[in-house]
């Protein structure tokens, strides 16, 4: 059984080998000398590739948050339009002030008092 | 060795005509692997080709140590550059991109009909063999390799190379019991 898988190995291996074309070797240099001059002398890599990739992808995000957090950064705290204030209270001993407004949906804790501290 | 030695110093050097030697040397063998994997001589040449150019390109990476001679590690160069083909030639079967051609006529009229019977039966037992396997049995069986020469050649370890060579084996002689060959 051994020796007839062997048998039937070696004849393929013999038709195979008497099977092989003929090529023009000094052609097919030619092709070879051709192609090794014609590639790029700075041929990057696959990984250099790669790492080069992320470092261009991971300096558009620093670029991206540095002007989105600093550059266009246009919203300032509104300033309130104070309407017609109505009334005001002045303690002077305890540096307390209380205004009342007549303007609807005014937060007064946005309000700061020449101290600093929210009213 | 010796000029082996000096071979592979002047390949470092980046000189084509130490190129030219190499390949003098060993287009038969590389070429003759290489068509006995594919089964066409473009394909055949082409693997040929891309072999020197990888050897020539990547001369700094061989070391004696490592690879035991400049042929055995060329053969492993033209070993990873097939099992590719071979890969893109599976994938393009399964999805069917584009009919693969099995074999080439280069038969003369001397060869009888049971012999290219044996021959195509072969051929087609063969084509079912994962790359590796294939890789595996060319090298034993077509070049007479040993297994130890083949695991240099295929980086794996012996054992992996026994395993895809009783697989391969199994594969081919299930076929041709299959059609009373054996």
């Amino acid at each position: 059984m051994k020796d007839d898988f062997l048998k039937i190995i070696e004849e393929y291996k013999e038709m195979k080998n008497s099977d092989i074309p003929e090529i023009e070797v000094n052609k097919v240099f030619e092709k070879i000398e051709k192609r090794i001059t014609e590639s790029p002398q700075n041929h990057i890599g696959f990984k250099k590739k790669l790492a080069l990739g992320g470092f261009a992808a991971l300096l558009i995000v620093a670029i991206f948050l540095f002007f989105s957090l600093f550059v266009f950064k246009t919203e300032k705290k509104q300033e309130l339009t104070l309407s017609e204030l109505k009334t005001e209270i002045v303690i002077p001993d305890k540096n307390i002030k209380i205004m009342w407004f007549q303007k609807r949906g005014f937060k007064l804790k946005n309000y700061k008092t020449e101290g600093g501290k929210n009213e | 060795m010796i000029k082996e030695r000096g071979l592979i110093e002047l390949l470092k050097e980046k000189r084509i005509e130490a190129l030219k030697i190499l390949y003098k040397e060993n287009y038969k063998m590389i070429f003759s692997i290489a068509y006995k994997y594919t089964n066409n001589k473009e394909d055949a040449e082409e693997i040929l080709q891309e072999t020197f150019v990888r050897a020539f390109k990547s001369i700094e990476k061989f070391t004696s140590e490592n690879e035991s001679s400049l042929k055995k590690w060329i053969l492993k160069i033209c070993t990873n550059i097939s099992i590719d083909y071979l890969r893109k030639r599976k994938l393009k079967r399964i999805f069917g991109i584009s009919e693969v051609k099995i074999r080439e006529n280069h038969e003369t009229p001397s060869v009888n009909f049971e012999k290219k019977e044996i021959k195509d039966k072969m051929d087609y037992a063969i084509s079912f063999l994962s790359p590796k396997q294939r890789i595996a049995f060319n090298l034993k069986y077509m070049e007479g390799f040993s297994l130890r020469e083949i695991s240099v050649i295929m980086g794996c370890s012996e054992n992996t190379v026994k395993k895809h060579l009783q697989r391969g084996t199994e594969k081919i002689k299930k076929y041709l019991k299959k059609e009373k060959l054996l």
